[in-house]
């Protein structure tokens, strides 16, 4: 019986054009995408890596793994509910089928099938690596085992559970939708779970309950470089192992317990709590011949009737879907997964942003977008089909309701569900402000920006919805095409479809919304936003029109039928309104289209970098090219807040000081603004290049050392257009630096120089064109507008209704400043003689006096280590978000973002930083690290500069918080580093020669690691000390200037030749240790005292340039251990290193400051054994609890007794 | 109230031809249409209500053309299929007010005071806080004969209403229809003969997409008077007498022997007796003809 039903149901699918559909769709998807990152489209769509590693193959499938399991309950799901849809179930039911083999027949043909269209993504994948044009150099050879294991480790036994999970739903409730809201639902579940099994630190039980098994895998993966990955195969192990066992139990028992209660009834599985009071049904049957005589009633198809129609009627279809059972979970499932977002925002150090309305706003809108369109997409099809689901709809098309009205009527339907959802989103929002004694409700700013902006997304998207589900008479497909449109919508860009005309629904500038400044709003990016959705809207609206048109009424059995019903409907208001409509679409599509065209606008950062990397090769030569250095600048800078513009002008005093004389000048001017300059001398333009903005000069009297000249130049921002902003001005919080002035010489891109770059040595890194000048600025704003820039403010004045400042630098600054304007408020103090500022949003006063004890606690520490502050002012500015979200040091003056103004504070309990305070005395030390110690501009230079900064705001942490506040500063900064060298996919550099902006964690978290545990090895006053004098040798030093190599051997100076290998493996090399605990067990002693007796494993290595591990010393020997219950043995370069084991003794002051009994042995073998007496009762063992030594797995670095 | 068809034909896309050259005309009253399974009824009816384009010819009701103007037409219309579903979970008295809607009754208070009338007249007033997806098979056909009322429709459409109702059931049900019968026109699909016999003052035989017959149900039966002869004969001469004779109609006696009812335009001797024809005669004569026809 059961093959019969197996092969009847395999026919039936493979006559079913829906399952060729969907296999065609991925087979091409897998084709493409594994072709495209093989580069058969060029670099662009590369990322230059090895495209079918074990790891990106794994990747790739479960990316698919999302898209197939939203495919199931249009297969299994359809499989069962097929047979109550048509009314088969009371026919079948009797006959004699066994219940096991129908079930067991229609599952496992249907999962048959499932699997068979998921063999189609690894098909697509092979095929993508040998089509022609793809890069050899970028495939590898084809491994099949590889494929066998991804299908049978994870797609198949995920689609089994996910399959058995929709297979039961829809017994159960009989509802085929019911089976795809259970995908999502498991799926918002699961995300949850990643999240907490992402923040908690040991989850090994958690990774049972990852039903994909991704967590497992990623357990594999814990502190391993993104090359590592790319080079290692599949991992296979215990977590991975269990976590698979453990879901197929459950779907097995999921399976047998459905099996066990399903039985060949007219009604589903009705459970005890849904079960009704059951009544005896008589009825009358004799009536009596009635006389017929009804009651006149008016019936009224004029237009504003017609409407008030469309809307009553979508009350039925609304109240249809809030009702339904499985939309109630969903929205439950919806709400929790909110709140839990928003609970859980966790940026850096563990600290909270305050909950700001925008903050609400911004966090849960990437999940909700995508959950609003799922439901959009699901409920379009479930509205456009209901009545003809119900069988209803014979009746209700024969009723004189209009197409239209019906079709508006399921429009209205969906969008009150839309207004619903996003409801959601502000009373969780409200909800979380209240549970953290928020109470400043902005409800007018939730309304704006869920109803005003994003609601607009949604409706258009309801359109489309609308359109295709009433084109597909297979509701599941046409989800199916929804999904895959929106998010082809997405990818576009990859394919080199960028400009948003071309993007159905896409915004010009993704994601503006999230930069909602308190300071700037919006911003500039609103009024483009709605004028690419006003043109989307009109199209929004063709589509709904076309979906009249398209309308299935009565019976249409063939396309050419559905065609010819078109044809004749497509008359009259209705033709007349779609012309009209596609015109006008067309007519604003043309003219956004030459708006972007024409305008001349601001380069994107890819543009940006292209130009860069070319200008690199083109003038290589003059890089390092002797020029005369900048000795004065003198400013005026106009900001006009009002309307988001800007114009300069200055002049550089310019002097050779060097020893030949210079007939060539070489200027660079930046990218996206206009410049013009002169000189006050004759010249002659060698070359000009518009694009890259370097012009090459000829002097034909040349500038003879000791020389001066000046240029003057005039700088503003390009005019912004319609759609775009070209300036940095914003409405409030403006923040411009000195880059937008022209510059002398050349600087490349990436300046890769080696620190023992003589040439290089000459530049520092702040700029190339002066040593230190003197600095004078005017800047004008706005009447109710403050202007800051660098130096003392000497005189301010109104004129003409604008605001004046004149402020001059005391003594010489580096080539770099800021200028600020905003409607500030101002808290003043002073330490010692120096006036400290804070400029501020009026309403951002949280953190005022954490900012001013960071600039306080800083300028101690310094002063009393290292030197005196140069300046008698430091100022910290507040800039709008919209711009950035980081700080930034010029002499005496900080701007900063306006998150570091809003973070929540909490610095009690046992977690969370600081922030503020931190980044005060952090950006406070790069007055003394960047501007009195400047370093070249070589490798290296930002260990001089950031990791000394990061030292310092540690320091100055720890002595005003405590240790414990210390080590989770270190704790945080080892995780920051670790999951950050995990996903770079470069090979990493040792702190000295670190490079890159975008690889901060090595100078800041590697940096901050190291620097403190020097300070631990060494004694802080031992290691400060060293410091100044290094400082001392190059305070304010003219060219050349000093590099990482020197602050290194100052430091190594200090370091006895036991430590010296600390040296080598902090900042020299990149050295990891992975050590381990064997056991540890504590007994008790008979003096009420307790030995602990620990036995672990060290081991140690570094990387070499290609990334991969080395254990081996310079003299080729190495360390290895194996014990029996061990497969493959451990190995270690050789060891001479002080490790610490630390006990945690009983008592609540240990706990909460984080004292631990602490021993420190000399290890020169691997296996270790210990014994560790302490007084009181022993709770856990840590292998180096200080955290000075930097381990890639920390987890197994302790254990609880 | 007139409804003129003239010429009206549909295939479908499986080759079948469903309608061919139908021409009918009818006034206000109720008509029949008789017909086996599969003649042709419901595509129709169904063409008729608007919901199935015809390939080619017109419909014409009070000066609607149907196929053009299907909106006007449905105003007036009353349309009740074979089969139909129910939005689930949803009361009658809930589902009517929908219907009313969908209707164009625009204010609230007709709405209320038109459905608690049909569910009056239909005897679902005490069950209409009752699901409908529940009821039973009458009830729901009921159910049906309300929602179509809700518009006091002009042309009312009913594709074998009947079929599955217990006697009492079924007379109720005809009750109703009788009595809208009388104002409006009334078009009434069955294969029960004695559901057209009871009701129609007019009626059309169907089969095979084709119009056989049109009549006053009583001047059929007058047009076979002195034609229609009936006999008792054995089992094992059925064959026999089917081959010489046009065997209407054959039934079983309670001693195993059949009663066979035979056309004959003349008096036939062999022991025929002369029956007075009934409607059931006009129909099966009709197919026969039309089966002769053919071959």
């Amino acid at each position: 019986m059961f093959i019969t039903i197996y092969w009847f149901e395999i026919r039936y699918w493979l006559r079913n054009p829906s399952v060729y559909i969907y296999s065609i769709i991925l087979l091409l998807m897998a084709t493409v995408i594994m072709a495209a990152s093989g580069g058969i489209f060029g670099e662009g769509s590369s990322s230059g890596n090895i495209a079918n590693t074990p790891m990106s193959l794994y990747s790739l499938t479960a990316f698919f793994t999302k898209f197939l399991l939203l495919l199931i309950p249009s297969v299994i799901g359809n499989a069962v509910y097929r047979d109550y849809k048509h009314e088969v179930h009371p026919v079948l039911y009797s006959y004699p089928i066994g219940k096991r083999a129908y079930l067991f027949g229609k599952f496992l043909s249907a999962y048959t099938v499932v699997c068979l269209i998921a063999s189609m993504v690894g098909i697509g994948l092979f095929i993508g690596t040998q089509l022609p044009g793809v890069d050899s150099k970028l495939i590898l050879s084809f491994d099949f085992s590889v494929y066998l294991h991804l299908y049978f480790v994870y797609l198949f036994p995920n689609l089994l559970f996910f399959g058995v999970v929709v297979f039961t739903i829809v017994i159960v409730s009989r509802n085929s939708y019911a089976g795809f809201i259970s995908i999502v639902v498991l799926l918002i579940a699961r995300e949850i779970l990643t999240r907490i099994i992402g923040s908690t630190a040991d989850g090994n039980f958690m990774y049972m309950l990852e039903p994909l098994g991704e967590s497992a895998t990623d357990f594999y993966l814990q502190g391993l470089t993104n090359s590592e990955q790319q080079q290692m195969s599949l991992p296979f192990g215990r977590t991975i192992l269990l976590n698979r066992l453990c879901w197929i139990a459950i779907t097995l028992t999921l399976w047998g317990m459905m099996v066990r209660s399903f039985s060949f009834s007219q009604h589903g599985i009705i459970f005890w709590s849904m079960s009704r009071k059951s009544e005896r049904n008589t009825r009358n049957n004799f009536g009596s011949l009635a006389k017929i005589k009804l009651a006149e009633v008016a019936l009224r198809f004029d237009f504003f009737q017609q409407l008030i129609t469309a809307w009553r009627l979508s009350a039925f279809d609304f109240k249809y879907i809030i009702q339904s059972r499985s939309f109630m979970i969903v929205l439950a499932v919806g709400i929790l997964f909110t709140l839990l977002l928003l609970l859980q925002m966790n940026p850096q150090y563990e600290t909270h942003i305050r909950p700001l309305t925008w903050v609400m706003l911004a966090f849960p809108v990437f999940f909700f977008s995508l959950f609003i369109n799922l439901m959009t997409f699901l409920y379009a099809g479930v509205l456009v089909h209901r009545s003809k689901i119900a069988g209803m709809h014979q009746l209700a098309d024969a009723t004189a309701v209009s197409n239209w009205v019906l079709t508006f009527s399921k429009f209205l339907a969906l969008i009150k569900m839309q207004v619903l959802l996003l409801a959601i989103i502000m009373v969780a929002g409200i909800v979380v402000q209240a549970y953290n004694s928020y109470y400043r409700f902005e409800i007018g700013h939730y309304l704006f920006d869920l109803y005003g902006i994003h609601f607009a997304g949604f409706l258009i998207w309801a359109f489309a919805a609308l359109f295709i589900q009433t084109i597909f008479t297979n509701p599941f497909l046409g989800l199916f095409m929804l999904i895959l449109f929106s998010f082809g919508m997405n990818e576009l860009p990859q394919l080199g479809i960028e400009k948003a005309v071309f993007r159905f629904n896409q915004n010009p500038e993704p994601d503006f919304f999230l930069k909602y400044s308190d300071l700037s709003g919006y911003g500039f990016s609103l009024i483009p936003y709605f004028l690419y959705k006003a043109y989307w809207l009109l199209l929004g609206m063709v589509l709904f029109f076309g979906s009249v048109l398209l309308w299935q009424r009565g019976l249409m059995e063939s396309f050419r039928e559905r065609w010819d019903v078109f044809k004749f409907r497509f008359t009259g208001s209705i033709a007349f309104a779609i012309v009209v409509l596609s015109v006008l679409f067309l007519l604003m599509g043309w003219k956004i289209y030459c708006e972007e065209r024409r305008s001349v606008t601001m380069l994107s950062d890819r543009e940006e970098r292209k130009i860069t990397e070319e200008a690199d090769i083109r003038y290589k030569q003059y890089i390092l090219f002797t020029q005369p250095r900048i000795e004065k600048v003198k400013v005026n800078m106009d900001i006009f807040p009002a309307s988001l513009s800007f114009s300069a002008s200055g002049i550089y005093s310019i002097r050779n000081n060097s020893n030949k004389s210079i007939d060539t000048l070489l200027v660079n001017y930046a990218l996206n603004v206009t410049t013009q300059y002169k000189l006050n001398r004759p010249f002659q333009i060698v070359s000009r290049d518009t694009v890259a903005h370097f012009d090459i000069l000829r002097l034909p009297a040349s500038l003879s050392p000791g020389d001066s000249m000046e240029l003057i130049f005039e700088v503003c921002n390009i005019p912004n257009t319609l759609l775009h902003k070209n300036s940095i001005v914003e409405k409030d919080g403006t923040f411009i630096t000195s880059a937008i002035f022209p510059g002398l010489g050349y600087r490349p891109a990436h300046s890769n120089f080696d620190p023992a770059d003589s040439a290089a040595l000459n530049n520092h890194y702040r700029s190339i064109d002066a040593d230190r000048l003197d600095f004078e600025a005017i800047v004008s704003t706005a009447d109710d507008q403050l202007a800051i820039t660098t130096g003392i403010l000497k005189r301010e004045w109104k004129h003409r209704g604008r605001n004046y400042f004149h402020y001059k630098s005391e003594g010489k600054v580096t080539n770099d400043f800021s200028f600020n304007s905003g409607c500030y408020e101002i808290e003043r103090d002073n330490w010692r003689g120096i006036d400290l500022e804070i400029y501020y949003h009026k309403s951002h006063t949280y953190n005022l006096n954490h900012m001013m004890a960071g600039m306080k606690a800083s300028l101690a520490y310094n002063e009393k280590y290292f030197s005196p502050y140069q300046h008698s002012i430091l100022r910290i500015v507040e800039y709008s978000r919209t711009k950035g979200d980081y700080a930034q040091s010029f002499a005496g003056t900080m701007p900063f973002s306006e998150v570091g103004f809003i973070t929540d504070v909490i610095d009690s309990g046992k977690t969370g930083l600081n922030l503020p305070f931190l980044g005060a005395a952090h950006e406070t030390a790069h007055q003394w690290w960047g501007m009195q110690v400047t370093p070249a501009d070589v490798l290296g230079s930002r260990m001089v500069t950031e990791s000394m900064a990061e030292y310092v705001s540690l320091k100055v942490l720890e002595h005003k918080y405590g240790k414990i506040r210390a080590q989770q500063f270190l704790k945080k900064a080892l995780e920051i580093y670790l999951s950050r060298r995990m996903t770079d996919e470069e090979t990493e550099q040792p702190l000295m020669y670190n490079t890159g902006l975008n690889k901060s964690h090595i100078p800041y978290q590697k940096g901050a690691l190291v620097l403190f545990a020097m300070s631990e090895y060494l004694g802080e006053d031992k290691l400060n000390e060293a410091l100044k004098l290094y400082l001392e040798k190059v305070k304010f030093q003219h060219a050349p200037y000093t590099n990482s190599i020197e602050i290194v051997n100052a430091i190594d100076s200090a370091t006895p030749d036991s430590l010296k290998y600390l040296i080598n493996d902090f900042f020299k090399t990149v050295t990891l240790y992975d050590n381990s605990i064997r056991s540890a067990n504590s007994t008790a002693l008979e003096d009420g005292k307790f030995a602990v007796e620990i036995d672990f494993l060290i081991a140690k290595y570094n990387t070499t340039r290609a990334g991969k591990r080395n254990y081996q010393d310079t003299s080729c020997q190495s360390l290895n251990y194996k014990s029996q219950d061990m497969e493959k043995p451990f190995y270690s370069l050789p060891l001479a290193d002080y490790i610490e084991i630390g006990v945690l003794v009983e008592g609540a002051a240990n706990e909460r400051e984080g004292n631990y009994t602490v021993k420190r042995f000399k290890i020169n073998k691997m296996l270790n054994n210990a014994t560790i007496i302490t007084e009181g009762k022993p709770l856990e063992v840590f292998i180096d609890p200080y955290l000075k030594l930097i381990d890639v797995n920390p987890a197994d670095n302790s254990q609880k007794l | 109230m007139d409804l003129i068809i003239s010429k009206l034909a549909k295939t479908y896309y499986n080759g079948v031809k469903a309608l061919d050259n139908i021409n009918l005309q009818t006034g206000a009253g109720m008509f029949g249409l008789l017909g086996p399974n599969g003649a042709g009824k419901s595509t129709l009816m169904r063409t008729i209500a608007t919901l199935q384009q015809p390939d080619s010819g017109t419909i014409i009701f009070n000066g609607i053309n149907v196929t053009e103007e299907p909106a006007n037409l449905r105003k007036i219309l009353g349309y009740l299929p074979q089969e139909f579903g129910v939005y689930p979970r949803m009361s009658a008295e809930e589902l009517l007010i929908y219907f009313a809607t969908l209707k164009g009754i625009a204010s609230k208070a007709d709405r209320s005071r038109i459905v608690a009338e049909v569910l009056e007249l239909t005897n679902l007033y005490d069950v209409r806080k009752k699901s409908v997806e529940g009821y039973s098979g009458g009830m729901k056909q009921r159910f049906g004969i309300a929602q179509l009322l809700l518009n006091n429709p002009r042309l009312i459409i009913v594709d074998e209403p009947t079929a599955g109702l217990d006697p009492a059931e079924r007379n109720r049900f005809l009750n109703i229809l009788r009595e809208i019968g009388n104002s409006s026109t009334v078009l009434f699909s069955t294969h029960i003969v004695d559901d057209v016999k009871e009701l129609c003052n007019d009626m059309a035989i169907m089969n095979g997409g084709r119009l056989l017959k049109q009549a006053a149900p009583s001047n059929a039966i007058k047009e076979l008077e002195h034609q229609i002869w009936t006999k008792d004969i054995a089992r094992e001469e059925l064959a026999q007498f089917e081959t010489a004779y046009m065997v209407l109609s054959s039934k079983y006696n309670a001693d195993n022997s059949i009663n066979i009812r035979v056309y004959a335009q003349c008096e036939i001797l062999q022991g025929f007796l002369k029956a007075a024809p009934q409607l059931d005669d006009v129909y099966f004569h009709s197919l026969k003809n039309e089966e002769a026809r053919l071959n």
